[in-house]
């Protein structure tokens, strides 16, 4: 690496540091190396327009903002609230599993843990309070964990990210991402279980079963959605793109002509914050991008390679010091700064030591997940903490056995490829 | 006065913003359904409408369009409508400082992108309506919807030109009130001691 990418970097970090935007901290960064390079200083915003205009497939990003954020603005999760209740409410330890199973179906209609947290995620918490069997820590820290499963289930904005990165198929992702997303529902129910057990939370009063149908019907509409989009993308009708149009306008109708809870007014808010998230995202990936750029001008990927090549470390040693570091990396940073700047610098080895790159890029989303809620900086702790008005640190001390599961899980996801790679393989990806 | 022109200034970038992504979102459907369109005519029992359905033809402007909105969408929106909070902020070192440090800190932020802004602005101006685009072949011909036009390149660019410019007006601002409140924290501090 030479001196004027190193200090290049020492800017990105410094100013990143002092509580500069990240966006702007890499711009800024890239300038500093171009000018120090003797580059040409307009590089960076013609590069910066140029890969946004290129990169297409990122326009499921704000689609996929917008659904989740009309899901939330209508009945819709109240109705799936009521159906997980009269499903898994009646066992002890009751509204955790709840907790659970709506984050898994709700993770089927949203692509971003965040909107999952703060949409259902609220609204659970107040009911868990309200029965007075959980503690306000306990409610809000089940929650933070069963929000990372949001992305991991697909539709999952980290994974059009990594798609965009690696140039891996987006369709055999989110195969890849589904039985890992429910491998980390069984964890966090058992561990759910297991806690209720060992403190003796009460008992629900249990939904008659006679109920249960017409609960579900209730629901139905709100199931489908996850099973559309689905469709959409691998029947080869829609691009996954099209998919989140298409997700967007079912979320729409649904709750326009459904369920008649979308007033105009709340249609406006939902389209002026999806926007404002995109924007904030999309500055975030288009300056990520200009990193890119210059990484690979100087080629740092493939030194990268050269040398755990040279160093003989087998697929195995290298996929768990990579989860170690984005691990390390998750407790400091944002999942999407990992995934756009961090995640590329180790495609090249993957290559060479012939890793999957469908594996590869599920580990490292539900381990960028997983960093979204280890203090100190965790995103999904702050969003639930803000809502819910639950102190962080009556959170944080209740969130250490389900991360610790998780951290479990994702280990047994490095040494087993194939609860990955299982789905995508079948289905001819 | 000022504080006023900026609320209403933010609000019409989030109408615009909401209205981009609007459009954004529609031309998407209108790009699906062109395609299917003949494939759906037989489900349609009035005739006129089905063969009318039966004669649409994909479209192929949409992808561009929809690019060029996105493009927009996200400098506008850094422009206009996102305030340093709404963006990714590293934020742990910075939250653990006392609060004069703070805002010494902030202002220091200010400095180094207007600064940063303005190095780069005429280098960028240059390249964007100077027509020194380097990869210019590379970038698909845009038109204007149904009629056909060319658009210049310059359009897709110019956004950023635009953020540029709000980024050193913005940051110019909240520096000077940064440095403000230090003073009058000092000042404070200063009364507190004696």
């Amino acid at each position: 690496m030479n001196v004027d990418l190193a200090l290049g970097l020492v800017t990105l970090f410094g100013t990143a540091a002092i509580g500069m935007p990240v966006a702007y901290a890499i711009i800024i960064g890239v300038l500093v190396y171009l000018g120090l390079a003797g580059q040409d200083l307009a590089i960076a915003g013609e590069t910066m327009v140029q890969r946004l205009f290129d990169g297409f497939l990122l326009l499921a990003v704000p689609l996929f903002i917008v659904s989740a954020n009309i899901m939330n603005a209508g009945s819709i999760s109240d109705r799936l609230l009521k159906f997980c209740v009269a499903l898994v409410g009646r066992f002890r330890g009751g509204l955790g599993h709840v907790n659970v199973v709506a984050s898994l179906i709700f993770s089927g209609m949203s692509g971003s843990a965040v909107a999952d947290a703060a949409g259902i995620g609220k609204l659970i918490i107040d009911m868990m309070i309200k029965s007075g069997r959980y503690s306000p820590g306990y409610a809000a820290a089940i929650t933070a964990a069963t929000a990372t499963i949001g992305p991991i289930i697909p539709p999952s904005i980290p994974l059009v990210l990594y798609a965009l990165v690696s140039d891996t198929s987006i369709a055999a992702l989110f195969l890849g991402g589904i039985v890992p997303g429910l491998i980390m529902g069984i964890v966090l129910m058992s561990m759910n279980a297991w806690i209720a057990h060992k403190r003796n939370f009460g008992k629900e009063e249990a939904v008659p079963l006679m109920q249960l149908p017409g609960i579900t019907l209730n629901a139905a509409p709100a199931l489908l959605m996850p099973v559309i989009l689905l469709t959409c993308i691998y029947s080869g009708v829609t691009t996954p793109t099209e998919a989140a149009a298409i997700a967007a306008l079912y979320a729409l109708c649904v709750s326009a002509f459904l369920y008649r809870t979308l007033k105009f007014k709340t249609l406006y808010d939902v389209f002026v914050d999806s926007a404002r998230s995109a924007a904030s995202v999309g500055v975030v990936i288009g300056a990520s991008m200009i990193l890119m750029y210059v990484v690979i001008q100087e080629n740092v990927p493939q030194m990268i390679s050269d040398l755990m090549a040279g160093s003989d470390v087998s697929p195995l040693v290298f996929l768990i010091i990579v989860n170690l570091l984005v691990l390390l990396l998750g407790c400091v940073l944002d999942a999407t700064v990992i995934i756009l700047v961090i995640v590329p610098l180790f495609i090249p080895t993957c290559n060479a030591l012939g890793i999957d790159l469908v594996h590869f890029g599920v580990l490292i989303v539900v381990n960028s997940m997983i960093g979204l809620i280890t203090p100190p900086y965790g995103i999904l702790l702050f969003v639930i903490s803000a809502v819910s008005q639950i102190p962080l640190k009556d959170m944080i001390r209740e969130i250490w056995p389900f991360l610790g599961i998780l951290v479990a899980a994702l280990f047994v996801m490095i040494l087993v490829p194939d609860i990955v790679l299982w789905a995508p393989q079948s289905l001819g990806y | 006065m000022l504080e006023q022109f900026r609320l209403r200034l933010s609000r019409l970038a989030e109408f615009s913003m909401a209205a981009l992504l609007a459009v954004i979102f529609i031309t998407f459907l209108l790009q699906i359904f062109a395609r299917y369109a003949p494939n759906l005519a037989f489900l349609v029992p009035i005739e006129r409408f089905a063969v009318w359905l039966g004669g649409v033809e994909p479209i192929g402007w949409t992808v561009n369009l929809i690019s060029l909105l996105w493009v927009w969408l996200i400098f506008i929106g850094c422009a206009f409508a996102i305030s340093d909070k709404d963006h990714v902020v590293f934020d742990v070192f910075v939250q653990a400082m006392p609060p004069r440090l703070r805002l010494i800190l902030g202002a220091v932020v200010s400095v180094i992108v207007v600064s940063a802004m303005v190095y780069a602005f005429l280098p960028t101006w240059d390249a964007v309506f100077g027509s020194r685009l380097m990869e210019l072949k590379k970038i698909q011909t845009l038109r204007v919807p149904l009629t056909g036009d060319k658009i210049p390149n310059k359009w897709l660019f110019a956004p950023f030109i635009v953020m540029m410019l709000a980024l050193i007006a913005r940051y110019t601002f909240s520096a000077i009130s940064l440095v403000r409140q230090v003073k009058y924290a000092g000042l404070l501090d200063e009364q507190q001691t004696r």
